[in-house]
């Protein structure tokens, strides 16, 4: 494919002290790509964007905006706008001379700084509030002067640092779409941070999973919910989260049997792939999304239904399985009780199978198609 | 019920006796001030034949042909040293204020001079005063700045530049550096984003420190004393008014008066600052 590098981040580590919050992490975003970096807390979300906006200097490794090595430039030079977490407007002006702000150290022209202010305040509907001191809006509308402010100036790239943690749950749905309509309006390269695995999922053309201040995986949304590559981010990613059964691979009669402690369960009727067959005997994790599970009237395994919840429009059914308890998804219209006794189908194909020791993932299905 | 009625009588009287306590001095002051010389020693609060004789004694010393004419030689109209602690005020505020934001500015945002160095300036002001006056009056003598208006400001503008440190420090330290941040990657330079972001915020905290300041300088006695000879002061003038030889009670009440003039004046131009400055009502929008 031939797009254009945005950012690009080489072999980039910083300290502080004895923590090491951004550990060797390497990675590009392209041009007019909305790029999300998504992880846990403290595991080096900000200082990674503090970096490529120059707030932070780098320990070791190197920094390209549009492919020049800007490590050692100043932030201010880089064109790159931060839209911070908290504190986004300045108390002391309106919304108006917030927007206006950095034309105006740019020192343009009156008029013309009137036309972008008046231009982005549009785009983002913040046309009636262009009065209002900045301290005395509501966060959501706080926020969005930021990224007007930001917009403003026609950085090179946009970081959004978790913008909508703080906004009300309601309004952040609106606001996420609102800003995928903006990032796809003007084309502008975004980088968002987020500990929100849906957001993440929700507006990312790419996104990074990051973990004690290294990336593990890197992909669409698609990639890293269908294919992740650890049980780490199989656990973070996706609500409810995957199920995990743990055992050993067996062959017994031609089929491929993952033996537990307790009970054996018979993943598959037959062993086609060598893949398969190189992993018999090994102690793995095998994981599986509710979603690729169902409760059937016959079927391998038996289990207890424990808790039936309603979650929006579907059911979720906690079933016993022997020592294990898993997760399975049920369309809302059926009629599951507690304490019923049912059989439960995982789909072969979906199944994840994690290496015990390290979490690691070793393949995904095991027939093949 | 009852207890409620109970408190506000117990808060009503408590206010009652903070408002005697401080407004009785003044009453006695502004009394004073008119009353002839027969009456100083009386005490009523009402004058029976009041009169303006202690001020144009204050204004215009030369005018006077009565009972006061023994003292009107050496004493000189209170607008010079009106004017002069004007300008010795003003001086040391604005220098104390700007070095004081400065040096506030780099103690919280970049650690400097060290904390210790910080606190250390704060414990020369809690040693008396006088302790200084011996090398401050050797220093003074060296520089040739004896009697002289810029040497009382400079004096000034150094003991109290501390305050203006501690004060503008409390006030830097609650604004968040994201702010300063966000300025900086809208392209403005650091001077930019301190002028443009952190002033205007820190503004109230100025007014707070620089009433504080101008107060300070403004009723400091014992340098002034020390340090002037002709060129006094408004605090040393309103001191001459009783001396060993005489004791011109109702003119130094009116001296007082005038001399309390200004510091009321600035402080009612400045309240709408002085309530956001001492609430630190900024950050918290
Ligand atoms: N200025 C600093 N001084 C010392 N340690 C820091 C500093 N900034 C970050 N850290 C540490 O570096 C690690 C990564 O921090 P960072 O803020 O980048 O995490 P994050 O992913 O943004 O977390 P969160 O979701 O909480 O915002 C943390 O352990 C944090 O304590
Ligand atoms: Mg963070």
């Amino acid at each position: 494919m031939n797009r254009q590098e945005a950012v690009k981040l080489e072999n980039v580590t910083k300290r502080f002290g004895n923590v090491v919050a951004v550990n060797n992490v390497s990675f590009e975003v392209y041009k007019g790509e909305l790029f999300s970096l998504l992880g846990p807390s403290g595991c080096g979300k900000t200082t990674t964007l503090r970096i490529i906006s120059g707030l932070e200097r780098p320990d070791e490794g190197r920094v390209y905006i549009e492919g020049t090595d800007v490590t050692e430039l100043p932030a201010r030079e880089r064109r790159v706008c931060l839209v911070f977490q908290e504190y986004a407007v300045f108390p002391h002006m309106n919304v108006y001379e917030n927007i206006e702000f950095g034309l105006k150290v740019k020192m343009l022209p009156r008029a013309e700084r009137d036309k972008k202010v008046k231009e982005v305040a549009e785009l983002l509907e913040l046309v009636d509030y262009l009065n209002y001191k900045g301290g005395r809006l509501g966060l959501s509308d706080q926020q969005k002067v930021a990224i007007a402010r930001c917009l403003v100036v026609e950085p090179k790239l946009l970081l959004l640092d978790e913008p909508l943690t703080l906004v009300d749950a309601r309004v952040r749905e609106r606001m996420r779409r609102e800003l995928k309509r903006i990032q796809r309006e003007l084309g502008t390269t975004m980088i968002y941070v987020t500990h929100d695995q849906l957001e993440a999922l929700m507006l990312s053309d790419r996104m990074a999973v990051m973990r004690n201040g290294k990336i593990i995986q890197i992909g669409t949304p698609e990639e890293i919910y269908d294919n992740p590559a650890d049980m780490f981010i199989a656990t973070f990613v996706g609500s409810p989260a995957m199920n995990f059964l743990e055992g050993v691979l067996e062959v017994e009669e031609g089929m491929l049997i993952l033996k537990t402690s307790s009970y054996k369960y018979v993943l598959s009727k037959s062993i086609e792939s060598s893949a398969v067959q190189n992993l018999i005997g090994t102690e793995v994790v095998i994981g599986f999304r509710p979603e690729d599970a169902e409760v059937r009237h016959s079927g391998e395994v038996e289990g207890v239904i424990k808790l039936v919840e309603i979650v929006e429009d579907r059911k979720i059914l906690h079933i016993k399985i022997n020592e294990d308890e898993v997760k399975v998804l049920a369309d809302i219209f059926t009629s599951f009780t507690e304490g019923q006794k049912v059989k439960v189908w995982i789909n072969p194909l979906r199944l994840h199978i994690f290496e015990k020791k390290n979490g690691k993932k070793l393949l995904k299905g095991v027939v093949s198609r | 019920m009852i207890r409620k009625i109970l408190a506000k009588v117990v808060i009503c009287i408590v206010l009652a006796v903070a408002v005697v306590w401080t407004i009785t001095p003044v009453m006695w002051m502004i009394s004073l001030s008119f009353k002839t010389y027969g009456e100083w020693r009386t005490p009523s609060l009402i004058p029976h034949n009041p009169t303006l004789d202690n001020y144009i004694m204050l204004f215009s010393p030369q005018s006077i042909t009565t009972i006061f004419i023994a003292y009107t030689a050496v004493l000189e109209p209170i607008t010079r040293p009106l004017i002069r602690s004007l300008i010795i005020s003003a001086t040391a505020t604005v220098i104390a204020i700007i070095i004081g934001f400065f040096t506030a500015y780099g103690a919280s945002r970049y650690n400097s001079p060290g904390s210790f160095t910080l606190f250390f300036t704060l414990l020369t002001r809690m040693l008396p005063p006088a302790v200084f006056v011996t090398p401050i009056v050797i220093y003074f003598t060296t520089l040739a700045l004896i009697d002289n208006i810029i040497g009382l400001a400079l004096l000034y503008a150094a003991t109290t530049l501390t305050y203006a440190v501690w004060i503008l420090k409390g006030f830097i330290d609650a604004i968040p550096i994201e702010w300063e941040e966000a300025a900086l990657l809208e392209g403005a330079s650091p001077l930019q984003a301190i002028f443009k972001v952190v002033i205007p915020i820190v503004r109230p905290g100025m007014v707070v420190a620089g009433l504080f300041i101008f107060l300070m300088s403004w009723t400091e006695l014992l340098f002034a004393l020390v340090l002037t000879n002709l060129n006094v002061p408004l605090s040393v003038q309103v001191s001459k008014y009783v001396t060993a030889v005489g004791a011109l009670w109702g003119v130094q009440a009116a001296a007082a008066l005038v001399s309390s003039i200004i510091p009321l004046v600035i402080g009612y131009l400045i309240q709408r600052h002085l309530i956001t400055g001492f609430t630190f009502g900024l950050v918290r929008g």
